[in-house]
């Protein structure tokens, strides 16, 4: 496992010194970083997983995302409709490994655009993740991988194709217990960087820094809810020395159930302890 | 009947305890067997011989019509050998060490007819050693005739005979110490003279006298004639004599009368002087045995009993009565034992009352007011002034052994009695020692808990039910059902004692049914795992519905039955919670949705609620 982490953060190392190298043939770059004004967005996020057998789940998650626009402040309208599902394999306790398709409905926001109001965007995503304790808490690293074909909203765009590449840390703290149980409050400080490539990413290699924090309480083994902010910043696609910038209040609803007949779940999760 | 065919058997055949080959001649007439002609029986072993010692017989002789009839031969031997041989002539000679019997003379239809040789013999390396004993005795068809003569060892009894087989004269017994003679006249033992004293048997006249053979009976009767002295200088010599001779001819007579018939038992003839039982003695006889017999079991069952041997040392009343049976026993049931054993050995008849008074009673004989220890206290039995022994003998010993009877029922009864309460009384200490124990464990088991836990309530509302009930039962006067009482209350102080230490163990058994209810799951957003409450119904009714229940009616209205069926509640209770557990439950857990009453709970759960 060691070996793949390294593999990969090696790739995406490779990957962002060569779109450095790209970004400098940019001639419309200014002189200096510009950043845009933050935007507000509100996320509803749903996280499935669904055991299906000893070693498969069901990843299904459903996301609504709203953005502020001008007639519309803070929590604003629906910009995006987000259908992520995959099948997982739980390696073992701590590791797991995902592949799946991603299906997503943007909204157009702008009021005053006459383009389609509605466009589908497609991927087909990888995940490896990996979680450590650590002392009474527990730290995760997830790379994701995502293949992505995305369309503008004027009538006649095409698509054009992504890689995303995306690191992931995250710790969760158990602030009222002694360990992750039930009736535990936790906090979750968490940090991703998401790095593009493909043909059309010349000079913003860098797709978006995310630093969050969650609350995040634990109803039952398969229930948790969290809420938090998280402060976003990236390149934009047409101009890699213009940065966007956002607050995104962000509602998390955890869920695994188990549907699986009651004589398959004996024994429990016993991989390899 | 010579018409009849004579057969002859030869081969193996069995006569007493001797077993041999035979070889006879017999005629069948009129369905039985008799022998008839030449019988020879005989047996050695020269394996048994070599091998420890053999065991050989030889009976020789002639029968007529079944009746042993002619000259007679019998030889018994137990030898054993060195086992070294030598051969003589065509034979092996083995010599042997041992002893030889040997019965030989001629018999006239059944009966001794002359002379009668009879021996034992040590034989040594084949040889005769020495003659152990001889009697020579000479018949006339049975009666022994003229004079006899019988050699033991180191002594020779001579004596002579009436033509009709009585004693007569001195019978004389020879030895190297001294001389015993017993002067008989026509069949009468007037005296006897040994060591040179000198003692007056039978002296006449008599009312009636009787002719009796000279055997053990004769020997018992002569036996109440002597002081016990004389009895003891007389055991030796003639007696032993003439017994040792009869045992002789009566080993003779035993096979004899196997084969055919026969009368070969000498019938040395005496007269004894005769006092016949009248039909009143008889009766007090009766009496006699059949009140002997019970008081000696109730004596006997007394004297054995060790409740009343340990009572005895605490209880002087118990003391006294128990002196009191073995004073009865020694000096009322034992003469009456003996009475009765003469009787059995038919000697009754030929002794004189008084003398078997002085006898039977050498102190005198006892009063109804019996003297019992050193202290001087005298037991007197029920109606015992209307008792006296001063009578007829028979008569007296009749009313004695009433009185031995009575007495015995008597003092059995107090003390049986006594014993019982004795009992009774040591059954109520072990009784009341269990009930403080159990009271002690309750009041330990208050002391280990928090009295404040919800628990604590009930357990303590148990023990101060346990010491109500303690107090109502020390309170009570002593009656019949006192002690049924205390057996009863024993058992509920154990159920109530038992009820408490299953409340107290409760805490422990609920964390023991939420453990067996918690599995642990696998969280995929923590990547750890966690435990969870399964079949929460289940659990929910068993936390939220029945425990409060239980702790409820453990609190309230508590008797010993309730109690008894809590404890069953809780038992099977825990026990049916770990099998549901287990089982498929989908439709149990259906129906305990919403479900409040503990009964009908328990009865889902396949329980016997607790108020039927």
């Amino acid at each position: 496992m060691k070996k793949l982490l390294e593999y990969f953060l090696r790739v995406v190392l490779l990957l962002f010194i060569l779109s450095a190298g790209h970004a400098q043939e940019e001639e419309v770059l200014p002189t200096t970083s510009k950043y845009k004004d933050p935007s507000t967005k509100v996320w509803f996020n749903t996280y499935g997983n669904i055991r299906i057998s000893k070693r498969l789940f069901w990843d299904a998650q459903t996301h609504f995302r709203f953005e502020e626009t001008e007639d519309t402040p803070f929590i604003g309208q629906i910009g995006q409709i987000y259908n992520r599902h995959a099948i997982g394999y739980i390696y073992s306790k701590k590791v797991n490994f995902s592949l799946g398709g991603v299906l997503r409905v943007n909204f157009n926001t702008d009021e005053d655009s006459d383009d389609r109001p509605v466009v589908p965007e497609f991927r087909i995503w990888h995940q490896y993740q990996f979680a450590m304790p650590l002392y009474n808490s527990m730290i995760y690293h997830r790379l994701r991988i995502e293949h992505r074909w995305t369309q503008g909203f004027a009538e006649d765009s095409e698509y054009i194709f992504r890689n995303r590449w995306r690191y992931m840390f995250r710790a969760k703290i158990p602030l009222n217990n002694y360990k992750l149980e039930p009736s535990t409050l936790y906090v979750s400080p968490e940090a991703e960087l998401i790095m593009q490539s493909g043909k059309a990413v010349v000079a913003s290699p860098m797709e978006d820094l995310r630093l969050t924090t969650t609350l995040g309480y634990i109803l039952t083994p398969r229930l948790t809810v969290a809420g938090g902010l998280m402060y976003s910043q990236g390149q934009t696609l047409e101009n890699g020395g213009i940065y966007k910038q956002g607050w995104t209040m962000r509602f998390h609803v955890y869920f695994s159930p188990d549907i699986r007949k009651v004589k398959n779940k004996l024994p429990e999760i016993h991989f390899d302890d | 009947m010579f018409g009849q065919e004579k057969l002859r058997y030869t081969g193996p055949f069995q006569v007493g305890s001797f077993v041999g080959e035979v070889d006879y001649t017999y005629q069948i007439i009129d369905g039985d067997t008799l022998l008839q002609g030449p019988f020879s029986m005989k047996r050695s072993n020269l394996d048994a011989l070599l091998d420890q010692k053999d065991k050989t017989f030889s009976f020789l002789g002639v029968f007529e019509n079944g009746f042993p009839n002619g000259p007679w031969d019998f030889q018994f031997g137990e030898f054993e050998s060195d086992q070294k041989t030598e051969v003589v002539g065509y034979q092996y000679r083995i010599n042997v060490d041992g002893t030889q019997h040997r019965a030989q003379g001629s018999i006239a239809m059944g009966k001794p007819d002359g002379l009668w040789t009879i021996s034992e013999q040590l034989i040594e390396d084949s040889e005769v050693k020495e003659t152990l004993f001889s009697s020579q005795i000479t018949y006339s068809n049975g009666v022994p005739q003229q004079s006899f003569r019988i050699e033991a060892r180191q002594s020779t009894l001579v004596g002579r005979f009436l033509r009709d087989g009585l004693a007569h004269d001195d019978w004389t017994l020879f030895s190297d110490e001294n001389t015993e003679t017993w002067s008989f006249e026509e069949g009468v033992l007037t005296q006897i003279q040994k060591e040179g004293q000198s003692f007056d048997i039978f002296l006449g006249p008599f009312k009636a006298t009787r002719t009796v053979n000279l055997d053990k009976r004769f020997s018992k009767i002569l036996k109440l004639q002597l002081e016990q002295e004389q009895a003891t200088l007389l055991k030796d010599g003639i007696n032993k004599l003439l017994g040792e001779n009869g045992e002789h001819y009566k080993k003779v007579d035993d096979i004899l009368s196997q084969l055919g018939e026969s009368q070969f038992m000498p019938l040395f003839k005496a007269k004894v002087p005769y006092f016949p039982l009248d039909s009143i003695e008889r009766t007090a006889l009766d009496s006699i045995q059949e009140n002997y017999a019970q008081a000696s079991k109730l004596a006997n069952g007394l004297l054995e009993n060790t409740q009343l041997n340990l009572l005895k040392r605490s209880d002087s009343e118990a003391e006294f009565l128990y002196l009191a049976v073995k004073t009865i026993n020694d000096t009322f049931l034992g003469p009456l034992k003996k009475v009765i054993r003469l009787n059995e050995h038919q000697v009754l008849d030929y002794v004189n009352r008084e003398q078997l008074a002085n006898r039977l009673f050498p102190k005198g004989r006892p009063s109804a007011s019996i003297e019992v220890g050193q202290e001087g206290r005298s037991y007197q039995g029920p109606d015992h002034h209307t008792y006296n022994f001063a009578g007829d003998m028979m008569k007296s010993l009749g009313q004695m052994s009433v009185y031995a009877k009575q007495s015995m029922d008597h003092i059995a009864g107090v003390l049986y009695e006594k014993v019982k309460n004795e009992q009774q009384q040591q059954e109520f200490v072990a009784l009341e020692e269990q009930m403080i124990a159990h009271i002690n464990e309750l009041n330990q088991q208050l002391d280990s808990i928090d009295s404040s836990a919800a628990w604590g309530k009930s357990i303590l509302n148990i023990k101060d039910l346990a010491e109500n009930k303690l107090n109502t039962y020390s309170s009570a006067t002593a009656s019949e059902g006192k002690l049924e009482e205390a057996k009863r209350l024993v058992t509920c102080l154990e159920t109530f004692k038992k009820l408490a230490q299953n409340l107290a163990q409760l805490p422990e058994k609920e964390l023991e049914i939420q453990e067996a209810y918690t599995d642990n799951v696998w969280n995929p957003f923590m990547a750890n795992l966690m435990q969870e409450e399964v079949k929460k119904r289940i659990t929910a009714a068993y936390r939220n519905v029945l425990l409060p229940y239980i702790q409820n009616q453990s609190g309230s209205n508590l008797d010993c039955s309730k109690a008894d069926k809590l404890n069953q509640l809780l038992g099977a209770l825990h026990k049916r919670m770990l099998e549901l557990r287990e089982e498929d439950t989908h439709k149990l857990e259906r129906k305990l949705r919403k479900e409040k009453d503990p009964n009908t709970i328990l009865e889902l759960f396949n329980l016997q609620p607790l108020n039927n």
